[in-house]
């Protein structure tokens, strides 16, 4: 039997290791590598190979929650790791320069995965001056022809990144 | 709304008894019915397996008394029946078999409306539907179970309250009170749909049932 | 800040010294590469010209994962991950907390020599700029 998994992406930083965290009922296994670059100055570490979490329902089966690492330098991994996965949540954080130009990095990246299967966005550190909406992402999907759930969130939160798999389930079974 | 049938199962071996009754439970959203299975002979429809002569010859028997009859077998055998299903059995055909009955008996009701009284052809009207704009927040989700189940349907097309309330499995209540909170908060918008006759819904995804053991371990609704 | 350039110029000249002499000493090690291990390229020697970008972030990916598996496998200290190839070899070292060197040889080198030269280049390296 294939592996069941779905993939969490977005930039460095984001809280793609903690939203699996959030997420798993066992110790996520990481990869972690010092940073050694202006990364540095956010975190200490950086995913450089995947993390992943696991889900165990109650007939014994497990899920698995992969995160990628998030540089674009690691583009080896997102294709191994997109490999069969069930669907995909992208995290973007609001708060940096051009949010909108990191989301279609993964869109392009990750294409033959949502088209495949699905796609949902968590926005991550949003605070009501931010220059960009979540209306605007949107309509910056639309342009694309792209529907797909946007929504806010915290990846401490266990009640928000539920939220976003239940929202990627739902586009999966219905849309 | 949804009417209630019963189906009985003859000469099943216990897999595909098993397998059925699963199948019939994971379509119970797109079927046109609410369908149960019983073990009483006065029941709506029958299921025949006709890889026998005993099922063979209780099918024609059925059939010239007036019952509904599905015949179940190998493929090869079945060619010249309809309503049958083949084995293996596939969700998909019993989902077409037991709409196509369905179909049948709305043909045979009595006509509600005044084109069916008029024997028309199926008309395409213009109605209003709704599309969702974008995901509805949190208070929004969490006062109606299952509303991600209806975003999804109403962000991928706009759709009238009947439409989603179908597709979804959601009553249209239910549904009517979620579009109009969701209209409050400029989250939905209206827009022209062409009510055409539904096509034969498909069967959910391979994943449903992962899918509803995820929901259920994340506590989600 | 002018230190911090002339520290940064000295520490670039170990690095290519320590490279190059790898490379001369060994004739099958055809390529050498020093990274940062979260997937930078910092140096490269090589025969020919070599592209080192791609090849730095896939080698901090495959120590990761190579340091997970022998944790999982309660094992400890990864010392190399060694990829054996039917046309030759590369060898991923870990150079204190922050580098990583890797070795690409040919097919006719000993594996033992491909290992020695590899840790020596490492030990060196890690005393002269860590």
């Amino acid at each position: 039997m294939s592996e069941l998994k779905f993939v969490i992406t977005g930039t460095a930083g984001v809280g793609k290791t903690t939203a699996i965290c959030a997420l798993s009922d066992v110790p996520p296994v990481g990869t972690d590598a010092d940073t050694t670059d202006e990364l540095s100055i956010i975190k200490s570490t950086t995913t450089v190979a995947f993390d992943f979490g696991e889900v165990v329902l109650d007939d014994g089966a497990r899920v698995r929650i992969y995160g990628t690492p998030g540089q674009e330098r690691f583009r080896h991994m997102w294709e191994i790791i997109a490999e069969g996965a069930l669907g995909l949540i992208i995290l973007v954080d609001n708060s940096r320069p051009d949010p909108l130009d990191d989301l279609m990095i993964y869109m392009d990246n990750f294409k033959q995965l949502i088209e495949d299967t699905g796609v949902v966005i968590g926005v991550t550190r949003c605070n009501g001056s931010d220059r960009v909406s979540i209306d605007d992402y949107y309509s910056f999907l639309e342009r694309r022809d792209m529907f797909c759930p946007v929504l806010e969130a915290d990846p401490r939160s266990r009640e928000d990144m539920v939220v976003l798999m239940d929202a990627l389930m739902a586009m999966l079974e219905y849309a | 709304m949804d009417s209630n049938r019963t189906i009985s199962l003859y000469g099943f071996r216990d897999t595909d008894q098993t397998v059925f009754c699963s199948l019939l439970s994971l379509l119970s959203f797109k079927t046109n019915a609410v369908w149960e299975v019983v073990e009483d002979e006065s029941c709506d429809v029958t299921v025949v397996d006709v890889d026998s002569n005993q099922g063979l010859d209780l099918a024609a028997t059925m059939e010239s008394n007036g019952r509904k009859v599905i015949r179940f077998g190998q493929y090869s055998s079945m060619s010249t029946h309809q309503p049958c299903l083949h084995k293996p059995l596939r969700a998909a055909d019993i989902l077409k078999c037991l709409n196509s009955l369905h179909a049948d008996d709305s043909v045979q009701s009595p006509a509600p409306t005044a084109s069916a009284a008029a024997g028309d052809a199926p008309r395409q009207e213009t109605v209003t539907g709704y599309r969702l704009r974008r995901w509805p927040c949190a208070n929004i989700l969490n006062r109606y179970p299952g509303s991600s189940r209806l975003c999804a349907l109403l962000l991928k097309e706009p759709l009238t309250v009947e439409q989603a309330a179908e597709r979804s499995g959601i009553a249209p209540d239910l549904v009517w009170d979620f579009v109009s909170a969701c209209q409050q908060q400029n989250f939905i918008v209206q827009q022209a749909v062409t009510q055409a006759p539904e096509p034969v819904a498909e069967a959910r995804p391979a994943n449903a049932g992962l899918f509803a053991m995820l929901r259920s371990k994340f506590g989600s609704r | 800040m002018l230190a911090e350039k002339e520290e940064n110029s000295i520490k670039r000249s170990v690095v290519d010294r320590n490279l190059k002499q790898l490379i001369a000493n060994n004739e099958s090690i055809y390529a050498v590469v020093l990274s940062s291990i979260d997937g930078h390229a910092i140096a490269n020697q090589a025969q020919d010209h070599f592209e080192d970008s791609k090849l730095a972030a896939m080698t901090s990916s495959c120590l990761a994962l190579g340091e997970k598996i022998a944790l999982e496998a309660n094992q400890k200290g990864c010392d190399f991950v060694i990829i054996q190839n039917q046309d030759g070899f590369l060898a991923l070292k870990r150079v204190g907390r922050k580098l990583v060197l890797t070795t690409l040889a040919d097919k006719s080198i000993n594996m033992g020599m491909l290992l020695s030269a590899t840790r020596t280049a490492a030990d060196a390296l890690y005393k002269e700029i860590t």
